[in-house]
Formats: C-alpha cells, sequence, structure tokens
C-alpha cells in the first residue's frame, strides 16, 4: 500500500512496514536483535491494533522532553561506565530505542506529522512569543518516522555485527534505502538499479581509500591507535624531537597502610634491539598462555603468575595493593617484575607469555584486583643467549669501549656491576625530553643514536638510559632485556593511593641474576626525570581526573555483587514508575477519547450508503475520523496511491447524492456506489 | 553630523536588507531543488564523517561513501533533466484565506520523448519585503528585543517575510507522465494566507533525481493568473437585529406595508377615500359594484456594516479577525430581501450597498479583500459617512477592532443622532466592564460568536 500522495512534503510519511524493517536492521546490525524486534512491533503496531491517542502540542512537547531526558540520563551511564572515547558513538548506536517516546507519539497519535518545533525550545518560545503579540507563525512538520529510519540507519554502522560484517551492512542499507526510493519516487526499476550499483561502487571504493588514507594519516601522524604489541616497540632513540606524554590517570594502586608498592610496574620486555626497535622473535599467538589458577578456599580465585607452588604465590605474608583503572580486551596489566598472583579480576581471560608481559581479557571496561607481589620467582623465563645477550654489530665497538672504560669488565659480582653501571649514569649524564640526537638506519657509516649518547651527547629520556644500560650489561656478559612500563611516583594524599599517569610512562632494564636465578630490575635513568614526570597539573586536568575517579568509582560500586541487585531493583522500580505514570495517563486520555467518539459517533449516520462501509478499511490507514470532520473529506485523504482517485471522487459524488439530495433515489445509483465501494475495498486490502 | 550618521545608518539599512534578500534567494533557490530525502542526506552524510573522523570505522566509512556516492550521482540531474512543456491554469474567481483551494492545470508537452516523473509547482509569489518596508514597517514587539537584534533586524525580516507570503502549497500531487505533444490536466492545490489578489505567474515542472534527492526545477510557459482571496469566515447562529431584521442564510422579506403604490396584490372592495385612479373598472362592469386594485409596497430591510479599520497598538492578527468577522456577516445576510451598506475608511470614507436589485453580495467581499490598516484615527470621518445616510438604515452593525476612549465616543456618537447600532468588539483577554455590546475575544472568534446566539443588542 503506497499512502504517499505529495513527494514533496517532509509530511509524507515513510512507506509502510520501511521503519519497522530499519528497526530490525539496527538489531541485527548491534546484535539487540530482540530489542530491534520489540521496536519494530510498537512502530508498526498502530497496523494492525486500533488505539490511538489525540496527541496535542503539549503532549508532543513533552515527549520529547522525555525523550531527551532518556538521552542524557543513557549518556550519563554510557560515560559512567567508563567508555569516555567511545561514549558519542555508543550513545548513537542506542538512538533508536531512546527515540522511540516520539515515535509512539507519531505511531499512535492522530496527527498526520509532528511540529518541527516541538523539538527546539527556542522556537517554542518564539511561537509562544508570536501568539502573545498576534505575530503570524510558520511551522513546519515533520513525519518522525523519517526521522527514525535515517537514525536507525546511521545507528547500525556502530553495531558489532556491522563493524564485523561490513558487507551485510552494506546490503542492508541498499535495500533499504532502495526500499523507499522505489516507493516514495515511483521511478523505474532499471533506473534505480544502474544509479545504485554506481553508488555502491562508489561506496566500496570510497571505504577503501579512507581506509587507506586513516592508516597513512595515522602513520604520518603518529596518532595511530597504538595497541599494545607485545613482539616489538619503537623508540625514540635516534629520533629527535620532543617527547610527550598524556597527563591523564591510567591506574590507580592502594595498598594498607605500611604496606609498601611496587616502584616499577612492567608492561612488556623485549630482547632484540636494532636501531632504535626492540622486539623479540616469538609468536605472540603461541607465546601467549593462559594462566594456571587456584582456587585454596571457595570463591577466592587465584591467577598465578609464576610457576611455583600455589602457597608461595598466593601467601598471606607477600605484600599486595589494589589495581584499578579502564582496560580494555588485551590491555597488558602493569605489574611488578616479581608479581606472584593476582586475585579479584572480572575477567574474561588472562594470558601470560614467556617475557612476563601479562595481558588480559576484562568482563568490564573498568576493572580492579588484588596483585600480591615481592615472591621469590619472576613470571617470565630464564634467558636465552641468543636474545638476551645479543649486541648488534653496529653498536659492538662502542659498547665495547664504553664497558672497558666504565671498568663493567673487571668487576666480577652481578650486584657491584649493576651499581657501577647505575652511578655511571647518574653521574655522567643528564635526563632531557627535548631529544637531539638524530641518526639514520639507512647509513650505516653515521654514528648510531646509542653510540652518540654513550660517546658524546650524554643527554637523553630514559628509553636511551634502558637501551644503553641493557647492551652495556650484555657486554658484560650478563643477559639483559628492555622493559617498558610505568614507575609508581605520584601520591594522591587525599584518596590515599599512588596514581599512575601517562607521563609515569617509563623505560627500564632487567638484568638475570645467574645466583639467584631471578630477574631483577635496573633502571639507569637519573633520578632527576621524577619531577618532571608529575608535571603541574592544570585546572582542566584535575576536573578530569575528578571525573575519571568518579566514573571508575561509581562503575565498580554499581557492579559489585550487592549493589548490583540494589541498583538494579532502584533502577527497575523507577522505570516502573515512569512506565505507570505515562501508562495512566495514556490510559485515562485513551478513556476520555473513548467517551468522546461515543458522543460523535453515537449511532452512525442517519442515512446509510455502501461506501460507510468502507470506514473501518480507511480507518486502518487514516485512523479514527475527528470530531467534525466530514465523512466525504475524510475519505478524501486516502489519496491517488492508496485508491483510484477518479473512482474515489465518483462514489463520494453518489454519496452525497444519496444522503442529501431531496429528490428520489435512483435504483442504479446505490447500485452503481455498491459496484464502486467494492472495487475501492479490494483496493485497500490490496495495499 | 546627524545627517551623517543617518545617511551611514541608511548605508548598513541597505545592506542589511541586500544580504538578507540575496541570502533568501539563495535559500529558495536550493531548497526548490533540495528535496526532504537530500535534507535527510545530508544529515546522514554530517552525522557519518563525524564518526569516521579519527577512527576507523568500516561501516561508518561505507555509510558516508554511500551517502556521497548518492550525493553525486543525483545531483547532474539538477542540470541535466529538462522538460518543455506550455500550460495554463483554470483558476476559480474566488478563493478563501486558510481554506485548501484545488484547481487545474492543463499541460501540454512540447519536449521530444517522454516525460516521466516529473510535477507541476505552481510557485507562490515572492515574499521578500522591499527595502522601503524593510526599513520603514517594525515588526511588533521589536522594541523588547536585544539591542543586536533590533540592529540586525534578523527577525522582522523573518516576520515580513512570513506577513507578504499570500499562500502556500501549489504542488500537484498527480505525477506526470506524458508522451510528445500529449496533455493532461493536473490537479494544483494551494492554501491562502492573506485576503487580496494573488497573481501567480511562476509555474515550474520539477524533475527528480533517480533517489529524489534533487530535482531540476524548469519554468513551464504559461499565462499569470490572478485569484481574489476573500476574508476567512466564520459561521454564525442565527441572529436578530434591533430594528426587526434578521440574519439568516435564506428567508423572506420582513416587512410590508400595504399602500396606494407598489406591485399588484389582488382586488377589494371600494372604501370611502380610496383614490379614483386605483378603481379597476373591468371588474366594476362585471360585478357591478365599485371594485378597487389593491397595492403593496414591499419594505426590505436596509442594514449598515460599519468596519473599524484603524489599527494602531492592535495586531495585525486581530485586524484580520476583524475583518473575517464583518465578511462573515456580509457573506450570512440574504441579500435578495435586504439591502446592506459597508462603511469604512480606506484612506477616504467608502459606502459600498449591495442587496437586491443593486449588486451581489460576493462584491462585498470583494471589497474586504482590499481593506488595509488604517494607522490615523479617522472617526470624525466614519461618523460623518454613517451619519450622511442615517436616514436609510434600519439599524448598524459596528465591528470595531478593540475597545477605547476614541471608539466609545464614536459609538456615542452614533446613537445620539438616533442610528440604532449593534457593536461587535474583537479584543484582546476579558470584555471590560459595562461594554455596550458583544465581546469577542481575539483568537476565540468562532467559539464567541456562537454564543451570540439571539438577538443582538443595540448600544
Amino acid at each position: 500500500m503506497r499512502i504517499t500522495a505529495n513527494p514533496h512534503s517532509q509530511v509524507s510519511p515513510p512507506p509502510p512496514w520501511i521503519v519497522g524493517a530499519s528497526m530490525l536492521f539496527w538489531g541485527c546490525m548491534t546484535g539487540h536483535l530482540l530489542i530491534g524486534l520489540l521496536l519494530a512491533i510498537v512502530v508498526e503496531a498502530p497496523r494492525w491494533v486500533r488505539v490511538e491517542w489525540e496527541f496535542n502540542d503539549e503532549a508532543c512537547t513533552r515527549a520529547w522532553q522525555f525523550t531527551c531526558i532518556a538521552i542524557g540520563l543513557a549518556a550519563a551511564l554510557i560515560w559512567l561506565d567508563g567508555s569516555r572515547y567511545e561514549a558519542l558513538p555508543v550513545l548513537l548506536g542506542w538512538l533508536p530505542p531512546l527515540l522511540m517516546p516520539m515515535q509512539f507519539v507519531q505511531s499512535f497519535g492522530r496527527r498526520d506529522a509532528l511540529p518541527l518545533n516541538t523539538f527546539s525550545f527556542l522556537a517554542r518560545q518564539r511561537r509562544e512569543r508570536n501568539r502573545r503579540l498576534g505575530l503570524a507563525d510558520s511551522i513546519h512538520h515533520i513525519h518522525f518516522g523519517n526521522i527514525l529510519f535515517v537514525t536507525a540507519i546511521v545507528s547500525a554502522a556502530m553495531g558489532s555485527f556491522a563493524s564485523a560484517n561490513p558487507s551485510l551492512f552494506l546490503m542492508g542499507v541498499i535495500v533499504l534505502s532502495g526500499w523507499i526510493f522505489r516507493v516514495k519516487n515511483r521511478g523505474g526499476m532499471l533506473t534505480l538499479l544502474i544509479a545504485f550499483s554506481i553508488v555502491t561502487c562508489i561506496a566500496v571504493a570510497g571505504q577503501m581509500m579512507m581506509s587507506r588514507a586513516y592508516e597513512w594519516a595515522a602513520n604520518f601522524s603518529g596518532v595511530a591507535e597504538k595497541k599494545f604489541d607485545p613482539n616489538s616497540t619503537e623508540t625514540m632513540v635516534g629520533k629527535p624531537g620532543k617527547v610527550e606524554q598524556s597527563p591523564e590517570i591510567i591506574w590507580r594502586l592502594t595498598a594498607e597502610k605500611g604496606v609498601p608498592v611496587p616502584r616499577l610496574l612492567r608492561l612488556a620486555s623485549y630482547g632484540i634491539y636494532e636501531n632504535g626497535t626492540w622486539s623479540n622473535e616469538r609468536v605472540s599467538a603461541v607465546d601467549f598462555k593462559d594462566l594456571i589458577t587456584s582456587e585454596p578456599v571457595k570463591g577466592e580465585a587465584y591467577y598465578l603468575l609464576n610457576d611455583v607452588s600455589d602457597a608461595k604465590a598466593i601467601s598471606p605474608t607477600l605484600p599486595r595493593y589494589t589495581l584499578r583503572g579502564a582496560a580494555a580486551a588485551e590491555t597488558p596489566l602493569p605489574l611488578p617484575g616479581s608479581a606472584a598472583s593476582l586475585r579479584d579480576f572480572a575477567l574474561d581471560g588472562i594470558e601470560r607469555n614467556s617475557l612476563g608481559s601479562v595481558r588480559i581479557f576484562p568482563k568490564a571496561p573498568v576493572i580492579e584486583g588484588v596483585v600480591l607481589w615481592n615472591g621469590e620467582t619472576n613470571p617470565e623465563t630464564p634467558p636465552l643467549d641468543k636474545e638476551d645477550l645479543n649486541i648488534p654489530p653496529r653498536e659492538v665497538i662502542t659498547l665495547s669501549k664504553t664497558a672497558k672504560e666504565i671498568g663493567l669488565l673487571d668487576e666480577p659480582d652481578f650486584d657491584e656491576k649493576l651499581g657501577l653501571l647505575r652511578s655511571w649514569f647518574f653521574q655522567n649524564f643528564s635526563y632531557s625530553r627535548e631529544l637531539k640526537i638524530s641518526s639514520s638506519s639507512a647509513v650505516v657509516s653515521r654514528p648510531s643514536g646509542i653510540q652518540q649518547f654513550l660517546t658524546k651527547q650524554r643527554e637523553g629520556h630514559c628509553e636511551y638510559f634502558a637501551t644503553a644500560c641493557a647492551l652495556l650489561l650484555r657486554e658484560a656478559g650478563i643477559p639483559s632485556r628492555y622493559t617498558t612500563g610505568y614507575v609508581v611516583h605520584e601520591r594522591d594524599v587525599k584518596h590515599q593511593e599512588m596514581v599512575i599517569r601517562g607521563t609515569h610512562g617509563h623505560a627500564w632494564c632487567r638484568a638475570w641474576n645467574e645466583s639467584s636465578q631471578r630477574w631483577v630490575d635496573l633502571d639507569p635513568t637519573p633520578p632527576q626525570w621524577l619531577p618532571s614526570a608529575t608535571p603541574e597539573l592544570t585546572a582542566m586536568q584535575r576536573v578530569q581526573d575528578a571525573l575519571k575517579r568518579l566514573r571508575e568509582d561509581f562503575f565498580l560500586w554499581r557492579n559489585r555483587p550487592g549493589n548490583r541487585l540494589a541498583s538494579s531493583l532502584v533502577m527497575g522500580l523507577i522505570a516502573l514508575g515512569i512506565a505507570g505514570f505515562v501508562g495512566k495517563r495514556l490510559w485515562k486520555s485513551m478513556q476520555r477519547q473513548e467517551r468522546l467518539n461515543a458522543f460523535y459517533h453515537a449511532g452512525g449516520p442517519l442515512i446509510r450508503t455502501p461506501l460507510h462501509d468502507l470506514e473501518p478499511q480507511a480507518r486502518k490507514l487514516l485512523g479514527y475520523r475527528p470530531a467534525g470532520q466530514t465523512f466525504a473529506v475524510w475519505l478524501q485523504r486516502l489519496g491517488p496511491d492508496a485508491v483510484e482517485t477518479a473512482l474515489l471522487d465518483d462514489a463520494i459524488s453518489i454519496h452525497q447524492r444519496l444522503r442529501f439530495d431531496p429528490a428520489a433515489e435512483l435504483p442504479e445509483d446505490r447500485a452503481r456506489l455498491v459496484e464502486i465501494s467494492y472495487q475501492l475495498g479490494r483496493a485497500l486490502r490490496k495495499g | 553630523m546627524k545627517e551623517l550618521a543617518i545617511k551611514s545608518g541608511t548605508t548598513f539599512d541597505r545592506w542589511l536588507h541586500r544580504s538578507y534578500f540575496r541570502i533568501a534567494g539563495i535559500k529558495y533557490h536550493l531548497f526548490q531543488r533540495l528535496r526532504p530525502a537530500g535534507i535527510a542526506l545530508l544529515g546522514v552524510i554530517i552525522l557519518a564523517a563525524c564518526l569516521s573522523l579519527g577512527h576507523h570505522r568500516v561501516p561508518a566509512y561505507l555509510l558516508f561513501s554511500f551517502a556521497i556516492g548518492m550525493l553525486f550521482t543525483g545531483l547532474p540531474s539538477v542540470f541535466l533533466r529538462r522538460a518543455h512543456l506550455e500550460a495554463k491554469r483554470h483558476l476559480p474567481r474566488y478563493a478563501t484565506v486558510d481554506q485548501l483551494l484545488s484547481y487545474q492545470v492543463h499541460v501540454r508537452h512540447l519536449g521530444k520523448g517522454h516525460l516521466r516523473r516529473a510535477w507541476l509547482l505552481d510557485a507562490p509569489p515572492d515574499p521578500r519585503p522591499s527595502h522601503e518596508d524593510f526599513h520603514h514597517i517594525k515588526e511588533p514587539g521589536e522594541d523588547e528585543r536585544n539591542l543586536f537584534d533590533r540592529k540586525f533586524a534578523y527577525f522582522r525580516w523573518t516576520w515580513l517575510l512570513l506577513r507578504n507570503r499570500l499562500c502556500i502549497g501549489g504542488n500537484a500531487p498527480e505525477m506526470l507522465d506524458l508522451v510528445h505533444g500529449a496533455e493532461a490536466k493536473v490537479n494544483v492545490c494551494l492554501t491562502p494566507l492573506r485576503r487580496g489578489v494573488i497573481r501567480l505567474d511562476d509555474l515550474r515542472v520539477l524533475l527528480p533525481d533517480a533517489f529524489g534527492i534533487f530535482q531540476a526545477s524548469r519554468k513551464v510557459s504559461a499565462p499569470p493568473a490572478t485569484l481574489i482571496v476573500l476574508p476567512r469566515r466564520y459561521p454564525l447562529p442565527p441572529l436578530e437585529l434591533p430594528g426587526g431584521g434578521s440574519f439568516r442564510s435564506a428567508g423572506e422579506a420582513s416587512t410590508n406595508e400595504s399602500g396606494n403604490s407598489g406591485e399588484f396584490v389582488g382586488l377589494r372592495d371600494y372604501r370611502p377615500g380610496d383614490p379614483l385612479r386605483q378603481i379597476h373598472w373591468k371588474s366594476w362592469a362585471r360585478t357591478g359594484r365599485p371594485i378597487v386594485k389593491e397595492l403593496e409596497k414591499p419594505f426590505y430591510p436596509h442594514y449598515g456594516l460599519v468596519v473599524d479599520t484603524l489599527s494602531g497598538s492592535q495586531s495585525d492578527l486581530q485586524f484580520e479577525e476583524t475583518i473575517s468577522v464583518a465578511a462573515s456577516f456580509a457573506a450570512a445576510i440574504d441579500t435578495s430581501h435586504t439591502l446592506l451598506d459597508l462603511l469604512f475608511i480606506k484612506t477616504e470614507a467608502h459606502r459600498v450597498t449591495v442587496g437586491r436589485g443593486v449588486e451581489r453580495a460576493e462584491k462585498l467581499l470583494e471589497v474586504l479583500a482590499s481593506v488595509t490598516p488604517q494607522r490615523e484615527s479617522h472617526y470624525d470621518q466614519l461618523a460623518r459617512l454613517v451619519m450622511q445616510y442615517q436616514e436609510d438604515l434600519t439599524c448598524c452593525l459596528v465591528i470595531l477592532n478593540g475597545w477605547d476612549a476614541q471608539r466609545a465616543e464614536f459609538l456615542k456618537k452614533l446613537t445620539h443622532h438616533g442610528i440604532i447600532c449593534s457593536p461587535i468588539i474583537i479584543g484582546v483577554g476579558i470584555a471590560p466592564e459595562g461594554l455596550p455590546g458583544a465581546w469577542l475575544q481575539s483568537g476565540n472568534i468562532a467559539r464567541d460568536l456562537q454564543r451570540l446566539r439571539g438577538r443582538l443588542h443595540s448600544a
């Protein structure tokens, strides 16, 4: 059934069933198929359920205010749920259900369209002013189904299924838009097919170009979404510039009073150095293995980080702290080099590789758990000579000279060697975030970044120190690894916790102690770098910190088992209360309307004609006949798409003659009207 | 110095008017070519662009590229689609404010090939105000606006645009499907917004692209046509006026008198005193006794409809309501048995009479369609006009646009001269104390008119 009469009008409703179909499409693409189905039923229900309300301007405004409140609450919840950067897309993804109050007014109201000033407070104020001053006003109307249709398509693009199956998403968009254009424009099928073929080619080519452009721009500007790569990390060694780090809080540590917290938290370790890049040769997919779990007491599950006995890894004598922060899938967990086990983290999975890096798959965007550390062993495996003693040929001469200069080769004791190296760096080098050393991997004749750092410049940031130190240790015969992570330095006195920001990102090295068969941390960066790691916070940063803390704490509070039930109950009660309030108002309004209908349509027309038999069928398309509107005028709203206009005009003409002409009725008139009514009824049924 | 200031103000004014004028023109030009689907598509492009920016989201990229593809596929049709048509409008003589008017346009396809997917649009006249209007006419309530709004007068411009709009619509719902040389009759619908004369001179054919995002808008050769838009009329309840007259949609003459002149009614026996010339000689010869002809002179009530056209502090809406109330009475009276004088001031005093043997009632509506608000007080002139014809008038229906001292004085003057006046006053809010007549609240005229059931009271 095509009921659009005026293709130029914004009031023109979307073709039947298409809004429902768009809801299903949204449900499929976002993985909320059940919700999509429910929305589709609500949107299309007026086609078979004859429930209508007389929503006036005030009711439309209330529905919009209700929608705005729902959007606001959803935005707050999404934001509090930790998706700070994703909050807007996530909100957009949920817009179709959030816009339902407005669609309800459109679907179940008797209006063909809603006034556009419903959506703007200023427009409503202007209308009031015009009314007060008796000025003319121009109010545009819009069918909300059109807005919902467009919103559903855009929201579907945010869905996880759409991301995983972009070709299906594109197919859905083509089908839905083809459907709407075919019905609304009454164009030729062939023209539309050709046009859609061109558009599809442009869409695919455009998508590929945009993906390429994104990759190019990300690489060029260095703002690519840097995912944790346990196999490789590119340092700034040999690259001049300024080291920039975010002051945003990333993790927070809380320990009981008097219990120490680790100074360095490792994210990853690497064994092979080449031209400013640290890497390892292990295959990530194979090297990462699920951690062993232990549950000594029911309900207390531990993730064991070392291959030692349970008793040692979960010993109550081990110092412990609580780690809290936002995390996504495959997030590396910052842990001390001597971490023993983890507890209370809500995770879908946790893995560790042979270099001691631990990555997690959290259940929620914010995680919290307890870390037990200072155990007797390390999470990583013993050194491999091939990797952990490897020195790049380009650096061999400089490192050898430097090691001799320091006297590293003459020192037999492990701890003495480490102490010597640390004090040499502390005394002879200075820390700077302004990097001046420039080198090129392509021109081998030029001194490398490490060579310049060790012999000439003697100034740099932590990556220089960690790299140089790791290589010097290897020169001295000690297996070592380059390690990245955070330094635990900033204490938040007010909240009694240690705060880890982006500026606390650090690099150091780990050396293998043959006698104790353990890896130990060696941080050669002079301690004067620490003040620069905690710059004076701006007011904006303080606000952001407070908001982040609020968001994370609220999220964790809400998701604690005890609170989850309570908060669900409270929210459910509020929702029920609102639904009850709205339902009661709607029920009362319907009762009032039914009384009015009974009053206006009591007994039906005094003189019935065969055309009156069409009323129930026409009502399915047009809704109830408004009070005061004649049957003929109401029926004419069916328009040329629903029935043949000439036939309808003919029928109305005979209908009026039978009703109002005082002359005796001609039998052929009534027979003709019966025939036309039958034809019209058939056209309405066919749709 | 003062002269310089005035001059610079005028220059700014001119610049402002020119800018608004051009922007409105561009906006109209664009929106005539961009269909609602195009606006939705632009929305999708903006949203998809925002979602794509800085993130690697393949579906968002696809959506953006898809929308851009549609944009570029549809856009050429604005320049490429053409149609060569000639048409003639078949307009009725009258239309009424706010009443949907449907008329036929006879179209002939002169171009080559088959014209499909095309719609007619009878574009309403350009509502953009002239610089003089923009400079001189102030938006009601403009003094309440802030300095910026007063200086840039954007709201004045939008108000004037709305005020100048004579009609809306002009769309033909039926699609054109014509082969070369074929003709068709197309129904076009428009809704007049203001009374007066509408000149239609911009018939266009709209040719959308395959998606219906854009459309070419080509002018159709058609002779211009004019339409007289009558004021809005309200339904009136059965009313009786002081003086024995009644407003009915149809009926008999209200009063008559027998006498020695007029139309022949019948024959009767002679009575002493009957003039000799009334003796019917043939009947006397036939009956043998004197018989006279009885004549009857019909009397037709002669009403005055006095319309107050002064609109100083009153809003335009209230003035239109005043005219509409006058039009409602003018249209409701049965002019086959009465005479009706419309008395009003439009620059000068006017009297228009309609009724039995004089003029059709539509004439009054036509006149009322052209009445404009007067800004200077004119009650002395109006009172003189009414008093000039007071001998002819059975009673006067005085439609007043508001109530104040000068209107009260005007009414008092008429009644002191023995004119039976029945005032109907249109105003804002509730009726003031001691009002001599019926009060119609602005905004609820139809409701208040229905409450006037019965006899109208004289002042």
